[in-house]
Order: C-alpha cells, then structure tokens, then sequence
C-alpha cells in the first residue's frame, strides 16, 4: 500500500515543479518521505509513457487543430482533384526511379521544362520545384532533409512543426521545394520511423555525412531512402 | 521562434506533468492520453493566452484539472444510472482497504456538484491549501472554504446515510 500524503508533503503542483526545477527544500522532504518518493517514481514511469507516445498525441492534435480540418468533408473531392491535376503536369515517370531501399522516395522535379521523376545523378536547375512522394507501405513517421556538398542539413518537409508527418501507404507529401542558385551535387533523404523522431536526432544524424556515399548514414530506429541530385546553373 | 514551435515546445516541456496529471485524476491510461489531447488542443486553442514560461506549468495544471473534471462529468452521464462516476474499477494492485476508501471517496464525490468536486480534489487529494486552490481556480479563499464545507458535509451525510 502507497505511504499515505503528510501534512508537510508539498501539493502535487510543487512536485511537479520542482521536477521542472530542483527546489533544494523539496529535495530534502523527498528524501525523508515515502509518499513523496512513491510520488517520483509513479511520476517517472508516467514521463516514460509520456515520451514513447506524447509524440504521437501531439501530431493528432495539431492534425485536429489545422483549419484544414473544417474543408474535412471537401477533402476526398480535392485529393482527386489535386491528385489529377498532378499527374496531368507531372506525367508518371519512364525512367526507373532511385532509392536506396525498397523504392520509398520518389522527388519530383517541376516548373522548368517537362515535369519529371527524378534519377539518381539528376540534373536540376535553379527555380525548379521539388516534391517528395513517400510510400513507407504501412503507417510510419517521415522527415523529408537534404543535405549538400559541405554536409549542411536543409529540413524539407514538414516544414515547421516539432513531429514528423504521419503517412500511411503512399503519399504524395504537401508543399514544395524551390531550388536556389547554389550548384553542387545535393542529396534528398526520407527518414521514415515507426515511432516518430524529433528533428534534432535527424539533423545530427545527416549532418555532415558525405554526399556521395549515402551507407554513411544510420539512423537507429528509422529507415532511409535517398535520391542524389547534381545541381547546376543553366 | 514561431508561434506552432512555440506551442510545440510547451507540449514537449510540460507534456509529462500534464499526462500525470491526467492520470492521477482518471486512473486509466486510456482516458488520460485521450484527456491529455484535449489539454493540448485548448493549448492551441487559447495559445494568445499562454502566460510566460515560468508560470505555464501552473496554468496547463489547472487547464489539465478541468478538462479531467468535464470527462469525468461527461462519463458520468454517459453510464447507465448517471449518478456514479465511471473510473472505480480496482487497480492490479490494491489492497481490499485501497478499494474500499475508493468507493466511499467515489461515494461522496459523486454527490458533489462538479465544483465542489475540484476544490476538494485540490484541497483534499492534492494537499493544496485552500489559498492554493482559491489561486488556482481564480476564486476567493472563502469560496473556496464554503465549497469545502458544504462536500464534507454532504460527504459525511452519504456516507452514514
């Protein structure tokens, strides 16, 4: 049976503040007390399942919170539309598409000439947009980064936010990418995780890493799949 | 920083005192991470109202207390008699003695008004005091006194009843 609160055991809000921040007082009547110390425990434990599926709630809310919510019953009409209007631009691509494993990530290049799929080693031009497609087959977690010849990071998609995209299936993801001037060769990586991974761990895992030889990276807990793209002015 | 970022990174940081919070209000994991969701959308909801980082904890404690109190209440109606609140099931691991204060604690809350119910949650259960409580809740100490009274005195009524 649980030690029962004390009179001089501090309320559960200045527990939880002094977790956020040591108060020594408060230290010192945990020490001494067993309700308190049970407290911490149970209050561990609760952080832990808090930090294996807090991610995932906070992704559902902000997908509940986006005002795209209230178009919710449009949605179907517009995902065929769109989805047409798509492929009308971007006809399906005849040449083989790269990735490194199993075929997840497909980078679509448009806005100058034909719109294309892009080949590893393809050529791009400044302006030009991209947009990623993500088939992790089942429900995963996706970021989208490139990284350039000097190992610098860019983030790609979702381009705000602290959670990674859920996608189940395959997606064509929101938004684009407009390429700058900058010339070099520049790898795209989808980073997909059955648990979602704060950006941070994805960020330091691919910066820095070499280019050319995409086997340099590892991320563990995810899977990657990777396109090279060589930039050039025209 | 931006604002979404901003609001995430309040997530990140209180987001384990909120679930506990939760938790310790609804004892199942379940209803806690469903309640913990709706904390986090009134979070976005009223994000021009977040006060500043030194006093959010205290602020997304009382959000969390009500959001738990209103499921409680919604629960409640939702069972078969509409009296009783719907979260006594017995823990795995307590004692006979555990349940059976659960269920006079049950008892008298359940013949609370939801008022009275989180005051003496605060003053009671989480060992506030009742200027704390009044704090908290934004009402006056002596509010808060009469509300204690009147819970302990209903309590003691149902119970001898």
């Amino acid at each position: 049976m649980n030690a029962p609160r004390t009179a001089q055991c501090p309320s559960d809000l200045l527990l939880e503040e002094h977790l956020l921040s040591a108060n020594p007082a408060t230290a010192r009547h945990i020490a001494g007390c067993a309700h308190c110390q049970a407290w911490e425990r149970s209050a561990g434990e609760a952080a832990r399942v808090f930090a294996r599926q807090g991610p995932l709630w906070m992704a559902k809310t902000q997908a509940r919170a986006s005002p795209m919510r209230r178009w919710a019953p449009l949605l179907p009409a517009a995902a065929l539309a769109a989805a047409a209007l798509f492929l009308l631009r971007f006809p399906p691509p005849e040449a083989p598409r790269y990735a490194t494993k199993g075929g997840e990530l497909t980078v679509y290049v448009g806005g100058q000439g034909e719109p294309r799929a892009a080949t590893e080693g393809e050529r791009v031009r400044p302006g030009e947009a991209l947009r990623f497609q993500v088939a992790p087959g089942s429900a995963a977690f996706v970021w989208i980064a490139s990284v350039d010849s000097t190992g610098a990071v860019s983030r790609l998609a979702p381009a705000e936010g602290t959670t990674p995209l859920a996608v189940d299936g395959a997606q064509l993801l929101p938004g684009s990418a407009v390429l700058d001037a900058a010339e070099g060769p520049e790898r795209i990586w989808a980073v997909i995780s059955q648990e979602p991974l704060s950006w941070g761990v994805v960020e330091q895992a691919l910066q820095g890493s070499p280019v050319r030889d995409p086997k340099a990276v590892h991320i563990p807990g995810a899977r990657t799949a990777t396109v090279l793209l060589e930039r050039r002015a025209p | 920083m931006r604002d979404g970022d901003a609001l995430s990174e309040v997530c990140r940081r209180l987001g384990p005192a909120i679930y506990r919070r939760c938790l310790k209000i609804l004892r199942n994991p379940d209803e806690a991470a469903d309640a913990c969701q709706k904390v986090f959308m009134q979070l976005v909801r009223h994000r021009s109202r977040l006060p500043p980082e030194p006093e959010q904890l205290r602020w997304v404690y009382v959000v969390a207390t009500r959001v738990c109190f209103a499921q409680l209440r919604d629960d409640a109606w939702e069972t078969a008699s509409g009296t009783e609140l719907n979260h006594d099931a017995p823990a795995p691991t307590d004692s006979f003695a555990e349940v059976a204060d659960r269920q006079m604690a049950l008892k008298a809350l359940s013949c609370a008004t939801e008022h009275e119910r989180m005051v003496a949650w605060l003053v009671l259960v989480d060992g506030h005091s009742q200027e704390e409580a009044a704090e908290l809740l934004s009402l006056s100490r002596k509010t808060v006194g009469k509300r204690i009274q009147l819970f302990l005195a209903n309590a003691r009524r149902g119970v001898f009843e």
